[in-house]
Parts: C-alpha cells; structure tokens; sequence
C-alpha cells in the first residue's frame, strides 16, 4: 500500500512514478471509499496496452467518455514500435475524438482534473497521463435578475456555472483583448476562479496586484464570490464594501470597458469588480439605458436617499429629545401630541420600531418566496398599526422608521445599503446621548472613514477625493449621468494613454 | 496631496478657528471693525508670503527624502517644541470648543461630557498620515462651504428689511490690537509650511511657478473673504453693540435668520455643523501634525500604537482640566489670548528661521542674528500685549482729597480728550470715588471703568483742611503717592478750605480746570515764593529736618477768581 503525502499547501507531495502499476495504485489508494468515482481498466485493441480511466459520475459526462474517448480507443489499433512519449501523443492526437484535453504529469495534476469533472486516462507504457475534458455539471440556466432589477435593459443574470458567466461575458465584449486568466484557489475546494480584464486597458500594477493577492490566500475552501470579496479587502473592519459584486452581466461587462478587473468565482451567481468608488454602488443597471435626465436624476435621488437612510432618526431624535426650539411650533405640537400617553422615550421608540423592520427582513429572506409577502404585510400592518393602537409607539416614529426604510432600500446595491442600515443604529445612540453634537461628531468620523478608505490604490471617495488632476476624467458619470456624446473619455480606473473611449469629433457629426 | 487637497486644507485650516468669534473680536463699543479687518488682511497676505517663503528655501535644502518626509527635517528639539506648542493649542482649542457647545447648545449636560466624545473623535482624526488628512479635509470641504454660503445667502435676504448701518469706523491705534487678535484666529495658517513641500504642483515640482504661488493665495483669499462676509453679515443683522456682547454673536446671527418657507424654526443647529466641523479639522490638526513632527524624530514614536501614547498627553490634560472649564472660561480665554501672543505666535514665525539656519551650515553670525531676531520677535509682540492705547488711559488733571467717614475721598477732574476741539483748556468730567487707600481707589476705578488712571499729567492735589488737620492720614496718602512710580513727582499740593464744587464749578473757568489754573498760577509766583513747598516730596522731605512750619500755597476764591496764598500752616506731629 502506498502512503499518501499532504503538504502543508494540502498538495499530494509524491512523486509520479515511471511504472504505471505503481501510479494506478496511487491513484486507487487515493481514491479509495469514493463511490462517485468510476475507476475501471480497458483494453486497446491488440490487447497490448492497458489504460486505467478515472472519472466523477455525476461530475463527468459519462456519454462523451464512452463516445468520443473509449470507444475509439477500443476500436483502434496502436503502433508497436512508439516509444513512451510518442504512444500518449499519438493516442490523442490520432485516436481520440476530442480536442479538449491535456497531459498531466504529476499526482497533484491528476487528482485535480478528475475532481474538476474532466477524464484522466492512465495509458500503460506511457508517461504520465491524458485529461479530457468531459465536465457536465448538474446547474440551473441563466434566470432573470433577482437583486438588480432594471426597467429597462437585459435581465440575464449570473449562475452558480463558472463557465456559462465566462460565455456571459465573452457574449458581450467580442474582443481578443480579453483576457480570461485562470487559477484555482482553496486548498481543499480547489476553486476555479477567472481573472477577467482587457489587456490593453487594465492598469498593470492593479492586476499584478489582484494576482499577488489571490495567490496568497490560504483557505481550506471559497464557496463564492462573498469569501473571496473578504479575503481581498484591505480595511476589514470598514462596514463599506470595498469590492462591487454584481449578478449582471451587462455591469460586468462595462466594469470591464473602464478597465476595471472581474473576479469570476465557481459556484458563484455574482462576480466581482475591482477596484470601486462609492459612486459606483449608486449607478444601477438602467441608468445607461434610459435617457440621461431621468437617470441623473434617479441617481441624484439614490445619494440623497443614502443621506437620509442614515441621518433621518438620530436627527429625529436629537430634535425631539434635545433641541426643540428647532422645529416649528405646529410639527412640536404634533409630536407631543403624538407621544401623549407612551411611556417609552423616544430613543427607545425608534430603536423597537428599526430592531422591528430588521428581524422583518431577515424574517422575509429565510423564508419560502410565497410567505415572504406575508411577513411583510404582517409586520408593516398589523405590527406597526397594533404597536401605535397600544400605545407602545407614535405615529411619527413609525413614519420616521417608514421613510427611513424606503430610503435604504433606495441604494442600488444591497452590500453598500446594509452598511448605511447599521450605521443608522451608531447614530441614533450618539444622537440619543449627545443631541445634535453628537452626530456632528458621529459624521465628522464617518467622513474621515471614508475619506481615508480605498480600493486597491483608488480612493473610496473618488471624486469627492481626488488624487491628482489626471485622474478626474469620467466626472460627467458620477453624481449624475451626461449625455453619451460627453462620455468620452473612461473613468479612472483605466491605464494611461487610454482614456478616450469616444471619439469626440465623430461624435458630434452623428 | 494634490492641488485641490492643498488649497482646501489651508481654507480650512485657517478659517476654522476663528468661525464664530471672528465678528466680536473685530468690533468695539464704537466702531465697528471694517479698518482692522482690513489691516488684519494685509497682515494675513504677509504672513502668507513670509511662511511661503521660508517652506521654499527651507525644504529646498538638501535633505534625504523618507516616508517621514518633511517632518523628518526639523531635529529633537524643535521637533519637542512645536509637540508642546500644537498640544497647548488643541487642549485649549477643546475647551474652549467644548465650552462653546455646552454654552449655546446643551446647556443641561456638563462639559466633561461633552469632552468624552470630542477626544474620542479627534483622537481618531489624529491618527492618520498626511495623504488621509488631505483627503478627509477635501471631503469636509462641502460640508462647511455650503451651509457657511446658506447662512450668508439667508442672512443678505434677511438684511433687505431691517439692515444695520455698518460702516461706523474710527481709525484709533486699537486697530493694530484688534487686526493682531483676528491674525492669532488664523494661525492655522502655518500648517501651510509643512504642508507645501508635499504638494504635487509645489514650486520644485511643476514647471509652472505660478500654479503653486496660486495654490497659495486662493485659499488665503479665499478666508480672508469668508471672515470679510461673515463680520458684514452679522454686524449688518445684529448691530455692533450685540456683536461685541458674545463672543458667539455668528450663533446670534443664524439664530435670527430663517430657512425658506419656515421649515425649521430655528436653522443655527443644523448649520452650526460647518463650525464644528471647522474645529474638528483644526484641532485634529494641531494633533495631528504635534505628533508627526514629534515622532518622525524620535524613532520610539514611530509605531502607531505609541503614537496614541504620545496623544493620551493632552487628552489626560483635556479630560483633568475639563470640569474646571465653566468656572473659569474668561479666564482661561484670556491666558490662551496671552499665550498665543507671547509665546505662539512669535514661534510661528521664529520656528521656520530657526530650522533655516539649522539646516544650513550654521556660523556664529547665523547664531548671533538669530538670536537678536527671537529677540526682537518676542519682545516685541509680548510688549504689544501689555501696552495699553494711549487712548484707553484716563488722564486725570487735578484732584480733590479729602478725609470723611474714615475713608478718603478722591474728586478727580478727568480729561475729557474725545469731546472738545483743542483749546487752551481741556474740558474735564469729575469724578468722586471713596477709598481706604490711594491704591484701593486705583483698583476700583480700573474694576468700573476697564481704563487705567494715569497720574503723570496731573497739575495740582488740592488737600481740605480736613485731611490737613488728619496728619496721619495725610502722611499716608503722601507715602502712597510717592511709593508709585507712576505717579508725577511735579503736582502741586495746595491746601483749600472750598469744596469741590466751589473749585471745580468756577464761572470764569471751564468745568474741572482749576487744576491747570493753579499751575500756571505758582509758575508765574515761583520766582518770588522759593521757600514755598509744592510738591509731595519736598513736603516729605520737609519732616526731616523737623521744622514745625512748611510753607504751602493756600487756595481761595476771590470774586469768582482763583488766588493762591503762602501760608505758614503748622505741622503737627
């Protein structure tokens, strides 16, 4: 029996043996008690050489092997006088029905396609072996969007199938520039990720910063785009996500023509785009496809809504608990009345009505589809109206916590709106303790947070922050959108020399 | 740091801290302050310049570039200074700060509480490197300028009914003063000669001089006219007189004026953010670059961890001095007034020429014209703020004394210098205190009337007969008049059995000018009268030689006239 060696990269150390018994051995000891694996030997046709093939059921398509693979090889005949190296050449290269395949030379190599879904054949009185590709994944089609909705524009969204997200992508940039960079990351789950970016308009330091940074990460496995996001961030402790995720392919498309990165992770619906500015996760997907003032316009609603998601209750609170002389005697008036007879104060009364909009929302995702409606219909009814009917809270607070919520949801990108949702908390408890100086300082830190935030070399901030004159081209695209014929030139992220996306003067003679 | 970082960091950093204060510390009683605001401004544009220079020639000595690159340029000691100087800044800028907030806004919670969160905040703010500060300040920069414009904006519709007059100038030397006090608001400023050095388009890195001289004067401009706009918004909406009443008369201002269609009755709260915002920055600032300087000197201090170590220093002082905030706010605004003009600001201005010559080979004339430079910086701007105005003394020209009641009392004719067209008399006001002491009657007048009696110029002490006769008492106020320094030596001591109102209300006489009367009186007798004594000090001197008599001049009141009499008056011992 041969011992198996894991080094500490979870990488089997042995070495590959000239005799194929002893590899067909390994192979058998390694896969020993894995029912899914179909492991059998076979014949060539003048019973001369022995191949051994390894595949995943369920993984493989066993109909390709049987079809294109074995069946050739079992109906052929193979030279007598081939010498090891020249026997596996010309058993793909003239017997086999595929072009689909590789030659793998170490333990390492092996076990690796053949836990990926592809076929190894193992042919006797060669050297090393033969991986076909035969991957047939079980995976759902591509569906509609179920996070980025648009009105208008494509509604296609990304799988959990590596390779149709790939197909996604290419579909839509036919250009060879674009380049599709694989490697695999996880020591156990061995995820296959895709470094996609154009090559002539990426900026170099930023990808070999990316591949620096994938290739350090040691984990024992990524089970989606979510963990690799994490993983590649600089501040963890920032609740900002520093990294875009997006399940369109459309977005992806176009993170692409600015000369950003994507991260394409196996198992995944979502990819990831690199690096990101905070005006990014207020663009949404039809603001290219609509006319630019409803989209400026849409756009400038989303920032301001993010203001308010975060500054409406603890301003609410500062008002009504510290600074009265602020607001104007009739809406006083209104809110004392309100509050007439509930005993709870009014921090309390707004953090019971935000701690109840939030379990309503994590209620509604762990639930099946159809009782989502539901939940929601029972807490923002009958919660809400029985809370104000028993006095436990005003109408106001659940008009404050209802505008409040709205706004949030405004915010394209869920990631982006939950960290404004936790924040809203920090600010009502500063506000509830200090009043309006409270969340003047409360903002002046999270200012500071941000303005010091950034995403692989770009700042977080950008352009409310900008770091030297060359780097302001694309402005017209942040707080609004212009007209395409002013979108001439490529955001910041795009390598020098290669800004200009439009030809200006062409444009104006359409 | 890029153009746009640089220009509104010094825009910052230089209108924060005089945010609210800027309007009263420009106006008086009587005048309005448009003079000195306008020779604060020159004053500003100098300063400008003479720091722009110093960071060109300084930081274009040859110096190895580091990451701790400029502050690495300074060595221990100044490095040790400028810690000490920006931390007695924040500490004070804090409370001051904090003091402000609890004053105006939360009055039910102490200051310490206040303090909590402020240190939390601006310790996190401290800590960062020079290219996060310049992104954080570029930030900030929106949300002071637009509600500093909507005040401004609010406050121009709000002058179209009932606008104050403001252009109500005298040119008097308090000027000089008050353009001094409204330069040390704009202190900040000096943060340009750190940070000029870093900037992408600085002189040595772009080809084009004038984009850094630019860079410069944008922003120097830029808060000369914010505290230009701001002074005229709120003397125009308040009026001089409640300006100089607070020194928060900018919290006044926003106070009165409303936001379209009434939507929040009182608009100060939320727009007072770019002010608190402002001494956020500013503080942070003082931190922050304290504690850069000081470490990229002293290795021990370069790790992040120790640099919280070095900041605990004035938090420790913010947070143990902080209860004692409200008790003494005057107080402590007047030391920090003093401290930043005897000590600060000279440094300011001394610290780039110190680290000039440091760099550069140093010589022992180097030294000798440095130390003659500190000099005549410190002497000169400490002397400054003890003067007092020539015209913010209280002459006085004669005096009544008298003793009643086991207290003197003093009828004093004070010139009155602002009323009258020059002529042969000064016009005079009397004035009649009671005191124990000639020095006890100094304290009181200066306690009621914030002027400083000046005893130089008096002609004549008129003594009663009452006082006379009090021996004792007399020799007192004599010993007490003599032990002043600053009390003539010349005025003539004349004996009177009149009342005040007899001497002082004389028809042929404007009011309160016996005093000169009489002086001009025993000049023309001197000649004839040698043996007469006139003065305190030859009365004192007189007792020596134990004579019984001394002959002092002896004032009636002849048909409405003045007439001075050599008596023998008898000495009693």
């Amino acid at each position: 029996m041969m011992d198996i060696n894991y080094g500490r990269d979870q990488k089997v150390k042995n070495t590959l043996s000239s005799s194929f018994f002893e590899n067909k051995a390994f192979l058998e000891e390694a896969l020993k008690d894995c029912g899914d694996v179909v492991k059998n030997t076979f014949y060539t046709k003048n019973s001369k050489e022995e191949i051994f093939v390894l595949y995943v059921d369920g993984m493989a398509d066993s109909q390709t092997t049987q079809d294109f693979v074995i069946r050739p090889l079992i109906k052929n005949e193979i030279p007598n006088d081939l010498s090891p190296e020249e026997l596996c050449s010309y058993i793909s290269e003239h017997i086999l029905e595929t072009v689909d395949w590789i030659p793998v030379n170490t333990y390492e190599e092996m076990l690796t396609e053949i836990l990926s879904g592809n076929t190894l054949l193992l042919i006797q009185g060669s050297k090393g072996g033969l991986s076909i590709s035969t991957k047939s994944f079980p995976s759902r089609g591509v569906g509609e969007t179920t996070q980025e909705m648009v009105i208008r524009g494509p509604r296609d969204s990304f799988t959990e199938n590596f390779r149709t997200n790939t197909a996604l992508i290419r579909r839509r940039i036919r250009d060879p520039r674009l380049k599709m960079h694989h490697l695999q990351i996880g020591e156990r789950s061995k995820t296959d990720i895709a470094i996609a970016y154009m090559d002539d308009l990426v900026q170099p330091t930023l990808l070999s910063c990316v591949k620096n940074k994938l290739q350090k990460i040691s984990l024992d496995g990524i089970f989606d785009a979510g963990m690799l996001e994490q993983l590649l961030e600089e501040n963890h402790y920032s609740p900002f996500p520093q990294i875009q995720d997006t399940e369109r392919p459309d977005k992806a498309a176009s993170g692409l023509l600015e000369g950003r990165i994507i991260l394409i992770v196996d198992n995944s619906p979502e990819v990831l785009l690199l690096p990101v500015t905070y005006a990014i996760f207020f663009q949404s997907g039809d603001d290219y496809y609509t006319r630019f003032l409803p989209a400026s316009f849409a756009r400038i609603l989303r920032f301001l809504s993010a203001l308010f998601a975060i500054s409406f209750p603890a301003l609410y609170i500062a008002a009504a608990g510290f600074h009265t002389e602020v607001l104007p005697s009739e809406f006083l008036f209104a809110i004392a009345r309100a509050r007439n007879g509930i005993a709870i104060p009014i921090v309390i009364e707004v953090l019971l009505m935000e701690f109840q909009f939030e379990l309503l929302k994590e209620a509604s995702i762990h639930l099946p589809g159809q009782l989502g409606g539901t939940i929601g219909i029972v807490g923002g009814l009958i919660v809400g109206q029985a809370a104000v009917e028993a006095g436990l809270v005003s109408t106001i607070v659940v008009i404050v916590v209802a505008f409040t919520a709205i706004a949030s949801f405004a915010i394209p990108n869920e990631s982006f709106a939950s960290a404004f949702r936790l924040l809203r908390f920090l600010f009502i408890i500063i506000s509830a303790i200090w009043g309006i100086y409270g969340f003047a300082l409360a903002f002046a830190a999270l200012l500071f947070h941000l303005a010091t935030l950034e995403s692989f070399g770009i700042p977080y901030m950008f352009p409310s922050v900008c770091p030297d004159k060359q780097r302001s081209f694309g402005q017209p695209d942040h707080y609004t959108r212009y007209p395409y014929r002013y979108l001439f030139s490529r955001p910041v992220f795009t390598r020098r020399g290669r800004k200009i996306r439009m030809n200006k003067e062409d444009n104006h003679d359409i | 740091m890029t153009s746009r970082q640089f220009r509104r960091f010094l825009f910052i950093e230089g209108f924060g801290s005089s945010g609210l204060s800027f309007a009263y510390l420009a106006v008086s009683d009587d005048d309005t302050g448009l003079f000195a605001i306008l020779l604060y401004g020159i004053l500003f544009l100098l300063l400008g310049i003479y720091l722009f220079i110093m960071s060109k020639k300084v930081f274009s000595l040859p110096s190895p570039k580091s990451s701790l690159y400029p502050f690495s340029f300074f060595g221990k000691w100044i490095s040790l200074f400028f810690l000490l100087r920006y931390f007695i800044n924040a500490c004070f800028l804090t409370w001051i700060f904090a003091q402000s907030i609890h004053e105006i806004y939360t009055p039910e919670q102490s200051t310490l509480f206040l303090l909590l969160p402020l240190v939390a905040v601006i310790c996190f703010l401290s800590i960062s490197t020079l290219q996060n500060r310049g992104r954080f300040l570029e930030l900030t920069f929106l949300w002071i300028v637009i509600p500093f414009l909507i005040i401004l904006f609010t406050s121009v519709l709000y002058l179209q009914d009932r606008p104050a007059p403001i252009f109500h100038n005298t040119l008097s030397s308090e000027i000089f003063t008050k353009s001094f006090s409204l330069l040390l608001c704009s202190s900040p400023i000096e943060f340009l000669f750190f940070i000029f050095p870093v900037t992408k388009t600085s002189y040595w890195y772009s080809d084009t001089k004038w984009v850094s001289v630019r860079n410069i004067f944008l922003p120097i401009i830029g808060i000369f006219l914010s505290n230009l706009f701001l002074w005229f918004c709120t003397v125009a909406t308040i009026g001089h007189t409640l300006t100089k009443s607070t020194p928060w008369s900018v919290v006044k201002l926003i106070q009165l004026i409303h936001l379209p269609s009434g939507f929040l009755l009182r608009s100060d709260i939320l727009l007072i953010i770019y002010w608190i915002l402002c001494m956020l920055n500013v503080i942070s600032g003082y931190l922050f670059f304290g504690c850069e300087i000081f470490s990229a000197n002293f290795e021990f201090f370069q790790q992040k961890k120790r640099k919280y170590f070095l900041l605990l220093i004035p938090v420790l002082c913010i947070l143990l001095f902080g209860t004692n905030v409200s008790k003494h706010f005057d107080k402590m605004c007047d030391i920090y007034r003093c401290y930043k003009i005897a000590l600060d600001f000279p440094l300011l201005l001394l610290s780039p020429v110190f680290i000039y010559y440091r760099r550069k080979r140093k010589t022992a004339r180097h030294k000798k014209c440095f130390i003659l430079l500190c000099l005549c910086v410190c002497l000169s701007l400490t002397g400054c703020n003890m003067a007092t105005n020539v015209e913010d003394r209280s002459y006085i020209s004669s005096m009544y004394v008298t003793f009643q009641k086991n207290q003197y009392v003093f009828t004093m004719a004070q010139n009155q210098l602002e009323q009258e067209e020059p002529s042969e008399y000064i016009p005079c006001k009397l004035l009649t205190l009671s005191a124990t002491s000639f020095e006890e009657l100094q304290k009181i007048f200066q306690s009621r009337y914030s002027k400083v009696l000046e005893w130089n110029h008096i002609d004549a002490i008129f003594i009663s007969d009452t006082l006379y006769e009090n021996q004792n008492k007399f020799l007192e106020f004599l010993a007490d008049w003599d032990k002043h320094w600053q009390c003539s030596p010349d005025v003539s001591l004349i004996l009177t059995e009149h009342t005040p109102k007899d001497i002082y209300h004389l028809s042929s006489l404007p009011k309160g000018a016996a005093g000169s009367e009489c002086k001009e009186l025993i000049k023309q007798k001197s000649a004839s009268h040698k043996a007469v004594i006139t003065t305190p000090i030859e009365y004192i001197k007189s007792l020596e030689y134990s004579t019984n008599q001394q002959k002092l001049y002896r004032l009636f009141i002849q048909n409405g006239q003045l007439v001075l009499v050599m008596t023998n008056s008898l000495h009693f011992h």
